[in-house]
């Protein structure tokens, strides 16, 4: 029997915009579409860092906890609801972003190859209007690599969620039943555990391990539907069978709101009293009409694999000769590419050994920063993911997969050279991108970057670390518009704000110290000490560890309040002092209780 | 195991050596100094580094009090100040199409903050931080970055430890004194090869540990000064060319702007004097 996971991307044209611009993740982003006559319809939001103000919340959504904005609201009338969950500051630091269903497609088609590692059939929903936000994955006989469907389920949202996607996934033995299950995963869950032997639920509801509630929290972000059991999901509302709104209502109309409902009526009586969408979509929720999984359309990339005749074991094969082999791949990939004016942008690299062994194939995946032709330069890239990968025993075969390309820019060389030393600036700005890729395949995409300032008064958050894409710097913190010819809103006591609210004057750099620990070190507990003469005057000494400063020249206070949006608001009076020895610090009181912090080193 | 090689000196032998190792003592220190200088934007630091400014393709080494970091002296403010400095000479030494070279900071503690010094960078993308979490990535990160050519210059505080204290710490540096030799070999080498320039915030204990850096600087911060500008004392304290100083100098004193990264007035004795009393300045 066939079985599919389906892979749910809730509201992924946000996602993806998060994807990009991680430092979307700290304010409302609403996506629109413009309409006829220039009013803005919300097709996709989300808040995924909003404040936990959850009673605020719940007032206006009742039980759910959310904010109730739907798809297909006016933009004003989300503002609105936005407004009256989080108050009116929200909707001045959301940001609104036009609707590109295309580049919507083309990521999900991205992550579509990127997710071959599950299995070698992977399509993408068809969905009569709206964007997809579903993978489905042909799954039939490869859960066993990974350990079993349920840890095939939980590698999938897990790995996804490493690379910043959040999902929801689910195993049926049909697409339709997949995506119902994908959509519920909380309520599969509970349906499942209660039809579960009762010694299993006393085990979980009564463990007092924590690892065990985890366990059993984790498992609302997936679900398997065990075989030939699709009727668990009749509970489901009758929404999750993929019908239109006005089909679900037609069907409300008779009192049935869930599948099971509906899977208890004559097949004569619905094919004569409903639209013909519920009679098929009933039927590839059964299984009696097969939902194929169709590969994303489009210009396939390259992908090219050798196996070998019998399994090689890893302690015999030479790095070289491995390389070799990767190269020789990778060079009759990057040959359609090159001729098309592209370039890799990322790659994978899968070393099969599950045909005997049951095991999931290793992959190694290279991620680059611009798109480069390069063979020697991949190579190197996979030289050193391969250093740090731990090889199977044996090794089946090697497979070389592009998983995205972009067109490589191309330039006429001078005749007579020119630029730094020689080296002319573009290829001084391709040999950085080469060190960037270089440092990110081996410390981690994480651990490279590009700092980017923001418009944020905390100083905590006052830069974001953007990964070095080598796109043009983002644009300056907007001024927002004055409404109605007044003035612009500004925070309340200094010049800060929110980003895109409040534009805060940029600070001088003589103000911020260039060695900041990540949280404020208390001084006063055993780590340090602080006295001023005057209650709220400026420090006069202050012990840090077995040192005691005797503060010469102190400057300030500079008062930041600000961060409301975030939990507490942040008051804080800061000072720049310096001791008798010349050292400067970057001391701060904590206006609520008095307490003294360090919070940085001009080192 | 360490496998040594021998070559026979016989006829053409000598080709395959660099033409540095051919070169005698007095024939190599000729031709480094006709190599051309970068200054480093404080001229009294020109006149305290051995070749009169800071060659490309060299190391400097930034020693500071205190065992846990840079401190609060600003050694690493005005090693990035430098930095800046050499960024920006390499795009006006070429055409005005040329865009600045790029300046990597190695923080493998995580406390930098770019706030403190964006503002002096003309072009945000100059800037890119790379943050090992071990020893040897840190090496490597150190060595990569300055082979690269589209670099100008590499700034780390390498083995700068928050939270450690003294005795771990010394023992540690006593332990890896050969390792940290020969990775600064290596980025000697790296640096050599493409141009870029190695800066290198260091505790002044590791003053007595052989380095392969061109000059040594201790810093010491002085007393007085601004909210917005920043005396410091250098001191040569070492290095490969310490011997052969012009002018014999071998102590400066030196003002940071810090509000633009860059030299600021000179100091007047009269002004610094004044200001010892606890004063604060409302901002």
């Amino acid at each position: 029997m066939p079985r599919f996971l389906t892979i749910w991307l809730p509201r992924w044209p946000v996602q993806r915009r998060l994807l990009a611009k991680p430092e979307l993740r700290k304010v409302p982003v609403f996506v629109c579409r413009r309409e006829r006559r220039g009013a803005m319809t919300v097709v996709s939001w989300a808040w995924a860092e909003p404040p936990p103000d959850e009673r605020r919340k719940r007032m206006v959504s009742g039980r759910s906890g959310r904010v109730a904005i739907a798809s297909g609201m006016s933009l004003a009338e989300a503002m609105a609801v936005l407004a009256v969950a989080h108050g009116s500051r929200a909707c001045h630091v959301a940001e609104v972003e036009p609707d590109d269903p295309v580049a919507d497609r083309e990521a999900l088609e991205r992550l579509a190859r990127w997710c071959r590692r599950f299995s070698p059939t992977v399509g993408i929903e068809e969905v009569a209007d709206g964007a997809p936000e579903c993978l489905h994955l042909d799954i039939t006989g490869t859960a066993g690599f990974f350990g079993g469907e349920e840890s095939l389920a939980r590698t999938a949202v897990w790995t996804l969620a490493a690379r910043g996607v959040h999902a929801r996934a689910a195993i049926a033995d049909t697409p339709a039943a997949a995506w119902a299950a994908a959509h519920h995963t909380d309520t599969v869950a509970r349906l499942l555990h209660q039809s579960a032997p009762l010694v299993v639920r006393r085990a979980v509801e009564g463990s007092s391990s924590p690892g065990v509630r985890l366990a059993s929290r984790r498992h609302r972000r997936w679900a398997v539907v065990p075989r030939g059991e699709a009727a668990r999901l009749a509970e489901l509302p009758i929404a999750a069978l993929r019908i239109d709104e006005a089909t679900a209502a037609a069907v409300a109309e008779v009192g049935i709101d869930t599948i099971g409902g509906v899977l208890a009526l004559p097949a004569r009586s619905l094919a004569s009293r409903f639209p013909p969408l519920l009679c098929r979509r009933l039927a590839e929720f059964r299984g009696t009409v097969a939902e194929p999984v169709v590969p994303p359309g489009g210009e396939a990339l390259p992908q090219e694999s050798q196996a070998f005749d019998f399994p090689v074991r890893t302690v015999d094969l030479d790095e070289q000769q491995l390389l070799g082999l990767i190269e020789g791949l990778l060079g009759r990939c990057l040959a359609p590419l090159v001729a098309r004016g592209e370039g890799v942008l990322a790659l994978q690299v899968r070393l099969e050994h599950g045909a005997r062994m049951a095991v999931a194939p290793t992959v190694i995946d290279v991620g680059l920063f611009r798109p480069t032709a390069s063979r020697q330069h991949l190579v190197e890239l996979v030289r050193l993911r391969l250093a740090r990968q731990r090889l199977p025993v044996e090794i089946d075969g090697v497979a070389v997969e592009v998983i995205a390309a972009g067109s490589v820019a191309c330039r006429q060389r001078l005749l007579f050279g020119g630029g730094v030393g020689g080296l002319e600036t573009s290829d001084a700005d391709a040999e950085v991108a080469m060190l960037l890729d270089r440092l990110a395949g081996r410390l981690g995409r994480g651990a490279v970057c590009e700092p980017q300032a923001v418009g944020d008064a905390q100083p905590e958050y006052a830069w974001i670390a953007a990964p070095p894409n080598g796109r043009p710097p983002p644009a300056r913190p907007r001024q927002p518009a004055a409404r109605d010819g007044g003035r612009a809103p500004r925070d309340r006591v200094s010049r800060s704000g929110a980003r895109g609210y409040a534009v805060p004057r940029p600070v001088p750099a003589s103000r911020r110290p260039i060695w900041m620990p990540p949280r404020p070190v208390p001084l006063d507990g055993p780590e340090g000490e602080v006295m001023a003469v005057a209650p709220d005057g400026p420090p006069a000494r202050f012990r840090l560890g077995d040192v005691l400063h005797r503060i010469v020249q102190a400057y300030g206070p500079e008062r930041i309040e600000t961060a409301w949006w975030r939990g507490p608001t942040v008051r804080r009076d800061y000072y720049v002092v310096e001791t008798d020895s010349g050292e400067r610090f970057w001391l701060f009181r904590r206006l609520r209780d008095g307490s003294w912090f360090l919070h940085g080193m001009f080192a | 195991m360490v496998t040594f090689t021998t070559t026979a000196v016989t006829g053409n032998g000598l080709a395959g050596l660099p033409e540095t190792a051919l070169l005698s003592g007095g024939d190599l220190l000729v031709r480094e100094r006709a190599k051309p200088v970068v200054s480093s934007g404080f001229r009294p630091l020109d006149a305290l580094l051995p070749a009169g400014g800071v060659r490309p393709g060299s190391l400097v080494e930034w020693l500071v009090e205190g065992d846990a970091g840079p401190g609060g002296g600003g050694a690493a403010t005005l090693a990035f100040a430098v930095a800046c400095r050499l960024a920006a000479a390499s795009s006006d030494e070429a055409n005005e199409q040329a865009r600045p070279r790029t300046i990597v900071v190695v923080d493998r503690t995580g406390w930098f903050h770019p706030p403190a010094v964006m503002p002096w960078l003309g072009d945000e993308r100059r800037l890119v931080v790379a943050r090992p979490s071990r020893d040897d990535d840190e090496i490597w990160t150190i060595d990569q970055a300055l082979r690269c050519t589209g670099v100008a210059a590499v700034l780390a505080w390498p083995r700068a430890r928050v939270g450690r204290s003294t005795a771990s710490r010394g023992s540690r540096l006593g332990g890896a004194s050969q390792q940290w030799s020969t990775a600064m070999r290596r980025w000697q080498l790296a640096a050599a090869g493409s141009g870029a320039v190695g800066l290198f915030v260091r505790p002044l204990a590791a003053r007595g540990e052989a380095s392969w850096a061109e000059a040594r600087i201790a810093v010491s911060p002085q007393a007085g000064g601004t909210l917005t500008e920043r005396r410091l004392r250098l001191t040569l304290a070492g290095g490969s060319w310490s011997a052969i100083t012009a002018d014999g100098q071998h102590a400066v004193e030196v003002t940071l702007d810090l509000a633009r990264g860059c030299a600021g007035a000179p100091w007047p004795a009269a002004v610094a004097s004044r200001r010892s009393s606890v004063a604060c300045r409302a901002s």
